[in-house]
């Protein structure tokens, strides 16, 4: 998970502030790990906040992912390549797959 | 076909050398109620070549000890029986059966292949409703026949693993084609010739036919555990093949999806320490 410093006029309802907003005074105007609201998003730029860190998911490249989930799949084909069709394999098969897709080395 | 009879293979398994006393005491406690662990240390130490080589592997870099241990005792206390115990049962193994001749054997995939299907027979053991323990050992040892093949039959099992290669096909078919015997056969006569107890025994030579076996045999468990090790790729073979998972194994091992898939992470991370800590 990384941070990001985003202007507020760039903030959407929903990210998660990832260090505290404070006012010149120093008052916590909106705690660390809170989700923004429309109503919070509002007040800050009505406090002409500048800018607001909040976390920032780390986006994976999605060919990455899809060229992982096909390289994953040819692997497990061919290990099942003698498995058959029963149920039994079928479901292991599956079980296998989402496994390695979850867990990704 | 290089037909091998039984007459010959069972000659030759009876002029193999006893295992080491050691292992014997070891496969025998599986069978009783209590385990004497002191006991059992001490009968491993009386066996210096066991001894100093799991002392080896317990004082490797992968343990970090910050005092090496002496004694198979020591080993004990520090790093858990359970681990000595697979430590002595894979070296105890290995020194009994030489394989380097046998063209095609690949001793490491092998052995990656037993400790994978240990661990997850091991995983799965609660779901099975089988003793951990046992099934752990259960499935280091479930291949002997294949140790035993390549190792007293060196020239006719390599043409064996040349077959499988060529038709890209099981083990077992191949080795019944060629040999007109099969590991599990062999490893039911070895288990005989060395007396192991009696799940054991069932282990060795059933888990290619879990359904032919009984309802309570833990060549059920073993023979999931073995597909499963294939499945999760563990032997790092290029040209591995997972068998078909028997349905009625399955039922009988209180088959779970859901079990399964929450065994996984766990499989996969005693496999891992489990080849480390025999330096696989």
């Amino acid at each position: 998970m990384g941070v990001e410093d985003l202007a507020t006029d760039r903030l959407l309802p929903g990210m998660v502030v990832a260090e505290a907003v404070v006012d010149e005074g120093g008052r916590v105007l909106i705690p660390v790990g809170v989700a923004l609201s429309e109503s919070t998003i509002a007040s800050l730029v009505r406090r002409e906040v500048p800018a607001v860190r909040i976390e920032q998911e780390v986006v994976e490249d999605p060919a990455r992912v899809e060229a992982y989930r096909q390289n994953l799949r040819e692997r497990i084909d061919y290990l099942f390549r003698h498995a058959g069709q029963s149920e039994t394999s079928r479901a292991l098969y599956q079980t296998i797959f989402d496994y390695r897709l979850e867990h990704r080395a | 076909m290089t037909s091998l009879h039984k007459d010959k293979i069972a000659v030759r398994l009876q002029q193999l050398p006893p295992l080491p006393q050691a292992v014997t005491e070891l496969l025998a406690s599986f069978a009783q109620e209590d385990v004497d662990v002191d006991k059992l240390a001490r009968q491993i130490s009386h066996d210096q070549a066991i001894t100093a080589r799991v002392l080896r592997v317990a004082n490797s870099s992968f343990y970090g000890l910050q005092s090496k241990v002496g004694t198979i005792q020591e080993a004990v206390v520090v790093l858990g029986f359970r681990a000595v115990r697979s430590m002595v049962l894979a070296v105890g193994m290995n020194s009994t059966f030489r394989t380097d001749q046998c063209r095609g054997f690949d001793a490491e995939i092998y052995q990656r292949h037993c400790v994978g299907t240990s661990l997850a027979a091991w995983g799965l053991a609660e779901m099975a409703g089988c003793n951990r323990d046992l099934a752990f050992t259960a499935g280091l040892l479930h291949d002997i026949g294949q140790l035993a093949l390549a190792s007293n039959f060196p020239v006719e099992y390599a043409k064996a693993l040349e077959y499988q290669r060529q038709h890209d096909c099981f083990i077992v078919v191949a080795e019944r084609d060629v040999l007109g015997v099969d590991h599990t056969q062999v490893g039911g006569m070895l288990a005989e010739t060395w007396h192991f107890p009696a799940t054991l025994h069932q282990a060795v030579s059933e888990h290619h036919e879990p359904a032919a076996a009984k309802a309570d045999s833990i060549a059920n468990l073993i023979h999931v555990a073995d597909v499963t090790a294939h499945a999760l790729d563990f032997s790092r073979l290029q040209e591995d093949m997972v068998m078909p998972l028997d349905p009625v194994a399955w039922e009988r091992v209180g088959g779970d999806w859901l079990a399964l898939r929450q065994a996984l992470p766990q499989i996969e991370k005693g496999f891992a320490e489990t080849c480390q800590s025999l330096m696989l």
